[in-house]
């Protein structure tokens, strides 16, 4: 017999094919346009100055990156908030008593979600990036690039744990949704204004090291906002992967010893 | 072993208190009414029977196991009918039964064998949201049933179904225990209904257990009328001798048997002389649960 996790992650994952597959066609659609246009020949910038022009890269800088996982890595975001609210939704409406009438342990029934909504997207995510970038630019995944794409995998787990422990404490899909897309969309913008006014009023010249709290939530931000002073992708992992692990096993001890399905 | 036992439970919701010391057993292979109106705790009890709640206080035993510490095993033995269940509306039938029969270790076969059972085989490709209350009640039935459990929990299952869905699902209830006979327990507020298939009951009222015992125990302790179902060769010849009998409401003659309603108090005694007089053996069909009901609350009041 399969282990009951995988039993019933792949249920949630069959429930939510439909779903799921427009997420990775459109990931998938996405990152092949614009990893397209950084094939070596195509990977141009455009200059005004001295003279309108462009320059040819023989091969395209690593930050060439960063719009693809912008737009895609948002798009992961927000798929694997609303997976998460799908717990909410269950425990809600009631279905997962359903399920927990049945031979599942309460740890299993959500560690099946953690695999459905944060594994398995960030699964999705990576190979849809991956698989285009090793036929179209291979070098692109060494250095910086890869880096990049951890960080980016780091914190949108931070926020899949977060929302499914906004789901499992309070059993509501809205509430789990709102705190979902505050934490991922608006926190952001709120913690730089906060940064810009510490260093305003505090006329000290920001670095990569004293804004590194930022990381703890937003390894992925922070190193995009601070590279340029020399921010370090492993330092920004380093900060935020206690806080992602401390919020699972939070989920998991809370789920283990105090989980109550009405 | 017994069924399902509480002993001094506590359970609180908020400043709430749902369940206040419910000390309670109940036997295996027996059919048992959990009686009581609305906001008794009968709910609280059959989740806290399976692990969804987690008690404040005490201790409740399902078959041998804890339900909220050794979750899947006691999961493992029971099947549970929850009141106003609700199912994943976008999944085929057949789609539900296997995943949940998967988890129990099962397959395929499984999903037949309850559909049969159910009567729910021309089902299994439609969509849960397609289904009538009554087939929804009867894909509650379906799932409680998958893997063959030692104690089945049907809490209401007969709410917010038409009268003859109902009946129905009532049959189907009174049919389950003698063919596959496991222990049920069943939760109720509409005690007519429970009147036919129960022989052990547990009244709760405001979250403290009024008493339990088997229907006929209870009968004489409360002095209620009750209905025997007595077995003889010749049901006329005794029906003619017990019909003189003072305590004999009424007889009702079948082909081996005979129905008869005693005075409240008495049915030992009936039991008694028709042994006497011949019969071979004599089972009490029911006890007025009406009427036991009544003399329950008036004495814990």
């Amino acid at each position: 017999m399969r282990p009951r996790i995988l039993l019933h992650s792949s249920y949630i994952l069959g429930r939510l094919s439909k779903e799921l597959a427009a997420a990775m066609a459109g990931l998938a659609i996405i990152q092949v346009i614009f990893l397209s246009m950084m094939a070596p020949r195509m990977a141009i910038r455009v200059t005004l100055y001295p003279q309108p022009g462009y320059v040819a890269y023989p091969q395209p800088p690593p930050m060439m990156l960063a719009p693809v996982l912008g737009i895609t890595g948002f798009l992961y975001a927000m798929l694997t908030v609303a997976m998460g609210a799908q717990m909410g939704l269950e425990l809600e409406r009631g279905d997962s008593a359903l399920y927990l009438s049945h031979p599942i342990s309460r740890l299993s029934y959500v560690a099946s979600w953690i695999i459905a909504s944060i594994f398995i997207p960030s699964l999705m995510f990576f190979f849809s990036l991956i698989i285009p970038i090793l036929i179209l630019e291979p070098h692109l995944l060494l250095g910086v690039g890869g880096g990049e794409i951890a960080l980016i995998l780091l914190q949108v787990s931070t926020s899949g744990s977060i929302v499914l422990l906004t789901a499992a404490l309070f059993k509501k899909r809205s509430l789990a949704l709102a705190v979902g897309i505050f934490e991922y969309l608006m926190a952001p913008i709120l913690l730089t204004l906060i940064a810009a006014i510490i260093t305003f009023t505090t006329h000290t010249t920001p670095s990569a090291g004293n804004m590194l709290w930022i990381a703890l939530l937003y390894p992925y931000n922070y190193y995009m906002m601070f590279g340029y002073l020399g921010a370090n992708w492993m330092g920004a992992a380093i900060v935020n992967m206690p806080v992602f692990s401390m919020l699972t096993a939070l989920l998991l001890a809370y789920t283990r010893w105090g989980f109550e399905v009405k | 072993m017994d069924a399902l036992s509480f002993k001094e439970v506590y359970k609180r919701f908020g400043a709430t208190y749902a369940l206040h010391g419910v000390t309670f057993t109940i036997p295996r292979k027996v059919v048992a009414g959990l009686l009581g109106p609305n906001g008794a705790g009968k709910t609280t009890s059959i989740k806290l029977a399976v692990g969804l709640l987690k008690r404040n206080k005490g201790e409740v035993e399902v078959l041998g196991f804890d339900p909220w510490r050794e979750e899947v095993k006691a999961r493992m033995k029971i099947g549970v009918l929850h009141e106003k269940p609700v199912y994943p509306p976008d999944v085929k039938v057949s789609t539900l039964l296997l995943h949940l029969a998967k988890l129990r270790g099962s397959d395929w076969r499984e999903v037949k064998r309850v559909v049969g059972i159910t009567g729910l085989k021309e089902y299994l490709n439609i969509k849960v949201k397609a289904l009538s209350r009554g087939y929804l009640q009867r894909l509650g039935l379906a799932q409680a049933l998958l893997g063959d459990p030692e104690l089945l929990l049907l809490d209401e299952p007969t709410a917010n179904l038409d009268p003859i869905a109902r009946m129905e699902i009532l049959e189907l209830i009174k049919n389950l225990q003698k063919e596959l006979n496991v222990t049920v327990i069943i939760s109720s507020h509409i005690l007519p209904e429970l009147q036919r298939v129960c022989n052990y009951a547990v009244f709760i009222g405001a979250g403290r257990i009024l008493d339990y015992g088997s229907m006929g125990d209870l009968a004489s302790r409360y002095g209620v009328g009750a209905i025997l179902k007595i077995y003889t060769v010749n049901p006329r010849l005794l029906a003619s001798s017990l019909v003189q009998e003072e305590y004999v409401e009424a007889v009702e003659i079948h082909d081996s048997f005979l129905k008869v309603r005693t005075r409240p108090g008495h049915w030992r005694y009936v039991e008694k002389k028709a042994l006497e007089l011949g019969a071979e053996r004599v089972e009490l069909s029911t006890a007025k649960l009406e009427e036991m009901y009544k003399a329950v609350v008036k004495y814990a009041a």
